[in-house]
């Protein structure tokens, strides 16, 4: 820093000497040092990188984390409930005598059947009488209907003349409604049979069903009951490519 | 002057010199601080250069270390205490799921066993013929047959990456309508059997089938004729959904027929609030 | 050397100390990173072209750092934050590049 006053280095072997001169102290340190400050910046870029890649949990805003959280815990306590009836079933075909274990049965025949849509039901719940003068129904304002009621626990849902159930699809057809190919001329009634202070909260909900009803100049007016009827039945066809495999 | 000799000397015919903005950030001269303050300490008399030992230059080397270090950090945990609730509400929903996939492999055990003690009753109170098939038109039975594997996933994140381009718990709903109308059988989405109380829908950017996040990606199974069900999925109002879904937002779609397509069964399948009318009619007496 | 001391310090003091930042800042991190190597390259080429000097130097640093975050602050206000840092980065590293190109020049004649 000294010497060189005045005439700036050009030769390679010159800027070398100063190199050496800046790092000579403790070459080995100082190469640790930058070594260990490039692992920084590396870490820092990478870790970056990995975040804008990794979709999962993760990605969620809390919000949405607390929601999953319920739907989980949901799911786990219905599983446990699902569990202790099919545990009562199997105590009763094993120990019980022949009535109890005929019971348990066609307890079991009888929620099948409901949720296949095979008998009548009946229990609380909600119907809702839809009127929309001008139609304008879209089969994505169906879906959601029906993805609401299942969300709030509807055990089994009319539509119109039509019991709906798992494999229940929406159309259009020339502007009218069609549930599971048969026609539902407006207006319609919807029954829902589940724990009615549920569902209708379900259908006030901001931008659900009956808002979407509202948008297309139409009116939604539900009404509660202890005691609602579902009687239409959904015939239920032998599967002819879906056989039952023993679960082992 | 000094820093671009060449383009004053001759500035027309310089073939480069429309190009001296693109030289000059490809190929910038030293700070001409350094120069100027070089040529200053020269003229005092002194060293051009300060050397690296003072007080200034390590003060700001400390600083500039703190600012790297801070940075990293920074930008590697966002938001150190909402990570931890964060941290904390994810384990929560994975160990949930977890006991909740447990609860799904009893289920399927007791099934068995309950169905296995009903066969050897003596005395059947209920028709087992009858039984089965209300089984299996409720999705409780395990199902195997000739059908569909339809698959989506979100295409992979690129610097321009939209929003809006991931599968939409919409877009699932929307293709299960059009299955159901079209042919299909059975259907279950990653492995989630889909009845009559199952729900598809959207917490954030997961999809929750039946109160159980999935993961990417997804995989609808369905049974039902083949041939109808790939007619509808290539060229039915679905078949342009998927098109839609391809071209406009980039998403990955695998259609496979298979000759064998297992579907599990439903886990809840009980009712609460649904009674049976006594002397209702059902629909097995009017067929 | 001894400014390579300090560098190291610094970094361990950051990880130790590990002070939250305001989410406010954050935007303005990467590009401060950016800039501060900018000058740190523009230094080190001063240094074996012996002319370097530390005032220069730290108000390099610190205009480079300050200039680089008016003009993500100006993009964020005006909508266009991601672009003008995309800008921002573009010109600093060519400059980067192009400093590293004449050390390694000045270093090994290359």
């Amino acid at each position: 820093m000294t010497q060189v006053q005045g005439t700036p280095p050009v030769s390679p072997r010159h800027a070398w000497r100063r190199v050496l001169r800046l790092i000579r102290p403790r070459i080995s340190a100082g190469n640790l040092l930058a070594a260990g400050i490039t692992v920084v910046i590396g870490f820092a870029l990478v870790t970056q990188v990995q975040a804008a890649n990794d979709v999962a949990l993760d990605d969620l805003r809390e919000t949405d984390l607390v929601a999953l959280l319920d739907d989980v815990t949901k799911r786990a306590d219905t599983l446990e409930s699902e569990i202790r009836l099919l545990e009562a079933d199997r105590r009763a075909l094993e120990e019980g005598s022949g009535a109890e274990a005929g019971e348990a049965a066609r307890a079991r025949l009888t929620s099948h059947q409901i949720l296949a849509g095979t008998v009548a039901v009946e229990g609380s719940g909600i119907t809702m009488t839809v009127a929309a003068p001008g139609g304008g129904f879209t089969p994505t304002m169906m879906i959601d209907l029906m993805q609401e009621l299942r969300n709030a626990g509807a055990e089994a849902i009319q539509i119109g003349p039509v019991r709906v159930v798992a494999d229940s699809w929406i159309g259009i057809e020339d502007g009218t409604l069609v549930v599971d190919g048969e026609q539902v001329a407006v207006p319609f009634r919807i029954i829902a049979i589940g724990d009615p202070h549920t569902l209708a909260g379900a259908m006030a909900i901001p931008g659900g069903f009956s808002d979407s009803v509202r948008g297309i100049g139409g009116n939604v007016q539900l009404v509660d009951g202890e005691l609602l009827v579902v009687d239409a039945l959904h015939r239920a066809e032998e599967p002819q490519y879906a056989r039952p495999v023993p679960s082992e | 002057m000094r820093l671009r000799p060449r383009r004053a000397a001759a500035p027309d015919q310089d073939p480069a010199a429309s190009m001296a903005l693109l030289r000059e950030v490809m190929d910038p001269p030293l700070d001409p601080g350094y120069a100027s303050s070089a040529e200053r300490r020269e003229r005092a008399g002194l060293p051009r250069s300060t050397g690296g030992r003072t007080v200034l230059l390590v003060v700001s080397a400390i600083l500039l270390g703190f600012l790297l270090s801070v940075a990293a950090q920074t930008l590697r945990t966002p938001d150190s205490a909402g990570a931890t609730t964060r941290q904390e509400l994810t384990q929560r929903i994975e160990a949930a799921d977890a006991v909740g996939d447990e609860r799904v492999a009893q289920i399927d055990i007791l099934r068995g066993e309950i169905g296995r003690l009903q066969d050897q009753q003596a005395t059947p109170v209920v028709d087992p013929a009858e039984l089965d098939a209300a089984a299996l038109a409720a999705g409780a039975t395990k199902v195997a047959g000739q059908g569909v594997v339809l698959t989506l996933n979100d295409p992979p994140l690129s610097a321009d990456s939209q929003d809006d381009e991931r599968v939409l718990s919409r877009d699932l709903q929307v293709i299960v309508n059009g299955l159901w109308a079209h042919g299909a059988e059975a259907i279950a989405i990653n492995e989630q059997r889909l009845t009559t109380t199952s729900t598809i829908r959207f917490a954030g950017q997961a999809i929750v089938v039946d109160l159980k996040a999935l993961a990417r990606p997804y995989e609808v199974a369905v049974i039902g004729e083949q041939e109808q069900l790939l007619a509808e999925l290539r060229s039915g109002s679905t078949g342009t959904y998927l098109t839609e879904l391809r071209s406009d937002y980039g998403i990955l779609v695998d259609l496979a027929p298979q000759d064998e397509v297992t579907l599990p069964a439903a886990s809840r399948l009980s009712t609460r609030v649904a009674r049976v009318p006594d002397g209702a009619p059902t629909s097995e007496d009017d067929s | 050397m001894i400014p390579l001391i300090g560098l190291a310090a610094g970094v361990i003091l950051g990880l130790v100390l590990s002070p939250t930042v305001p989410l406010w800042l954050e935007p303005y991190l990467p590009i401060a990173v950016i800039a501060a190597m900018d000058a740190v390259f523009g230094g080190i080429r001063a240094a074996l072209e012996a002319s370097f000097n530390d005032k220069v130097f730290v108000v390099s640093v610190l205009s480079n750092v300050l200039v680089a975050a008016l003009i993500v602050l100006l993009g964020n206000q005006l909508g266009v934050g991601s672009q003008l840092s995309t800008g921002v980065v573009v010109v600093l590293g060519l400059r980067i590049f192009s400093n590293v190109a004449a050390i390694r020049r000045h270093l090994m004649g290359a």
